[in-house]
């Protein structure tokens, strides 16, 4: 019995270390800017570039709209699909597992096919059709994990019947979706939206070949010019990715201590 | 002229027909229960009528208005759901104010009619509670305040007592029939609960296979049945086979003993195959018991039920069972024992098919 434990204490300490050990070299190389001390002066410098901000700043924003928009397109969708299309499930859950699957290469060069400025809807012709065209991949990106979320979270209650309540009550479809769906689903929505933030700051392929000024393409354009930025800028990604981890965490739990409010 | 009527109602999903050509006519004010079992075409009907199944064929009419082309949400119905079906995400409070708000009403009419509402259940203490903070039975009779909030026309109940433990259903749904005498609300319920439907209706439709095998006060369905079905489902029933003596004198054998029933069988012959019905409590093997009918039969087992004793008799083929009321200083028949069962020939009915 105690062989059989400490068997699994050395296999989770190198699976940790699996993780641990780069991400700590990472971290120490990131202080040794100044010479003979540890620093934050690579972080500083980060910070202090104006390119940094903007290209964050950007992402962050991208994110937001990407959540916003992607909630709107998703949480109508999975209600109606279990209320109404119950058949239809696993070809949307098909569909929104596509991105997994395709590479995000392929799906933007089939973008630039498809809204290129010579053809019927052109998306690229524009900064502000580029940015629209860049949300709807990030969109495109995190539907696997947004519906899956929200669906999830729409499992846990009896839309049907909550439906019927409401409408026998005299609730019209907008009423119904917006006060007695939607809060109720908000842990799945939250979660969902982590993800979302957590994917688009990250994101390279997609806003290098659509040329937006992106966080992903700043990560690697200091990773191929300096030396202790880019483990800083690695560990300040990690740190968000953390963050909205532990943010699904804390949502999740909070969801199950008590009722999500109007 | 009835407040709902039911014409020629007829629903089929795919290529299974569930309600056939069903009419009805139900009084304001009146309780009227649709009782039978699972898959029988109830809780189809009690959902056409609020809307969220359309008719294949027939009319919803209330208040002398067609239903047809109205939404659910334009019918002014209440309905109570067997999951309660309470929005997890509002309290007390907002769940019975709901329909209110949606309505338009002000802020001071809501708070008078939630107030009256939560009265009416006596739960004005849990206004500001959660669901998930109540128990079944609390969370049913607030779906219940909710649905009467907004004063309904019809009030639909949908098995709202199945998911509660054996108490709080009988109070609860005592409750139920105090409330719909009070307010004087048309409702319609449904449940698989003989002796729910038994004890709070009006009147109770019987149905069996999308048809209504019988409509009648509860006293009518229990005491004479219309047909087979509804007297194996409405409480306990002993079905005895016989063969029809001599049909113009009502004669029967069972087990080979002769016996003259009350009802005609005019119109069977002798040696016709015939069903009969005798409740459990209208026999007795008591000295000096009551009856102008006999039937000796062999003691197979006895059972102690409660308030009851339940004793099973072989009289030929037919295994006969009646009710004794518990009395400790009974003496029970034991098994292998020849008894004689009286009772009242009135009490053995023809089934017919």
């Amino acid at each position: 019995m105690k062989a059989q434990r400490l068997g699994a204490w050395i296999a989770i300490a190198i699976g940790a270390s699996y993780f641990i050990i780069p991400l700590l070299g990472t971290l120490e190389f990131s202080l040794r800017m100044r010479r003979g001390e540890y620093s934050f002066d690579a972080y500083q410098s980060v910070f202090a570039d104006i390119q940094f901000r903007e290209t964050f700043g950007y992402s962050m924003m991208m994110a937001l709209l990407t959540i916003i928009f992607g909630m709107l397109l998703v949480v109508p969708t999975a209600y109606w699909v279990r209320l109404r299309l119950p058949q239809v499930r696993p070809v949307v859950e098909f569909i929104t597992l596509l991105p997994l699957v395709i590479p995000a290469i392929v799906i933007v060069f089939g973008y630039l096919r498809l809204y290129n400025s010579s053809s019927m809807l052109p998306l690229t012709g524009s900064t502000s059709g580029t940015n629209a065209l860049l949300m709807f991949s990030y969109m495109t990106l995190s539907l696997p994990y947004m519906y899956r979320a929200v669906d999830t979270a729409m499992r846990a209650i009896d839309v049907r019947t909550l439906t019927e309540a409401a409408e026998s009550l005299g609730a019209k479809w907008p009423t119904i979706l917006f006060r007695c769906i939607f809060p109720n689903v908000m842990s799945g929505v939250l979660s969902g939206s982590f993800i979302t933030f957590a994917i688009v700051m990250g994101e390279f392929t997609m806003a290098a070949l659509l040329n937006r000024p992106a966080f992903g393409p700043y990560l690697q354009l200091v990773g191929a010019n300096k030396a202790y930025e880019p483990s800083a800028l690695a560990v300040i990604a990690f740190a968000i990715t953390w963050l909205s981890m532990g943010l699904i965490q804390l949502v999740s739990r909070f969801q199950k201590s008590a009722p999500a409010k109007a | 002229m009835a407040f709902l009527t039911l014409t020629n109602i007829q629903k089929s999903f795919g290529p299974v027909q569930v309600v056939h050509n069903f009419n009805m006519g139900i009084d304001k004010g009146e309780f009227v229960s649709f009782l039978g079992p699972s898959g029988c075409g109830k809780t189809t009907i009690l959902r056409m009528i609020a809307g969220f199944e359309s008719p294949s064929d027939g009319s919803v009419i209330i208040d002398g208005k067609n239903q047809g082309s109205l939404k659910p949400n334009q019918r002014n119905i209440g309905m109570v759901f067997q999951a309660y079906a309470l929005f997890p995400n509002m309290n007390v409070h907002d769940n019975v104010a709901f329909g209110l708000k949606v309505a338009g009403a002000s802020k001071t009419e809501i708070d008078q009619r939630v107030k009256q509402m939560l009265g009416l259940i006596k739960l004005e203490h849990l206004a500001d509670r959660f669901p998930y903070q109540l128990s079944g039975g609390q969370q049913q009779r607030v779906a219940l305040a909710r649905a009467l909030a907004v004063k309904p026309q019809v009030l639909l109940l949908d098995e709202p007592l199945s998911a509660l433990d054996a108490k709080i259903r009988v109070s609860l749904r005592e409750e139920i029939r105090q409330i719909q005498q009070q307010l004087g609300i048309t409702t319609v319920f449904v449940t698989h609960d003989q002796e729910e439907a038994l004890s709070i209706s009006d009147r109770i439709v019987v149905m069996n296979a999308g048809h209504a095998d019988q409509i009648g006060t509860p006293f009518e369905i229990y005491n004479t049945p219309a047909t087979r079905f509804v007297a194996s489902f409405v409480g306990t029933l002993n079905i005895i086979e016989g063969k029809v003596a001599d049909p113009s004198a009502g004669a029967v054998t069972i087990g080979g003993q002769r016996i003259s029933l009350r009802e005609s069988i005019a119109g069977l012959k002798g040696g016709d195959s015939i069903s009969l019905a005798l409740r459990p409590e209208a026999g007795s093997i008591a000295e000096g018991a009551r009856g102008d009918t006999a039937l000796i039969g062999e003691v197979v087992s006895t059972s102690f039920l409660g308030s009851v004793i339940r004793t099973k008799l072989r009289v030929g083929s037919d295994i006969i069972s009646f009710d004794t009321f518990n009395d400790p200083g009974l003496t029970l028949p034991v098994s292998g024992e020849n008894v004689t069962l009286r009772f009242a020939a009135k009490d053995l009915l023809v089934i017919r098919e």
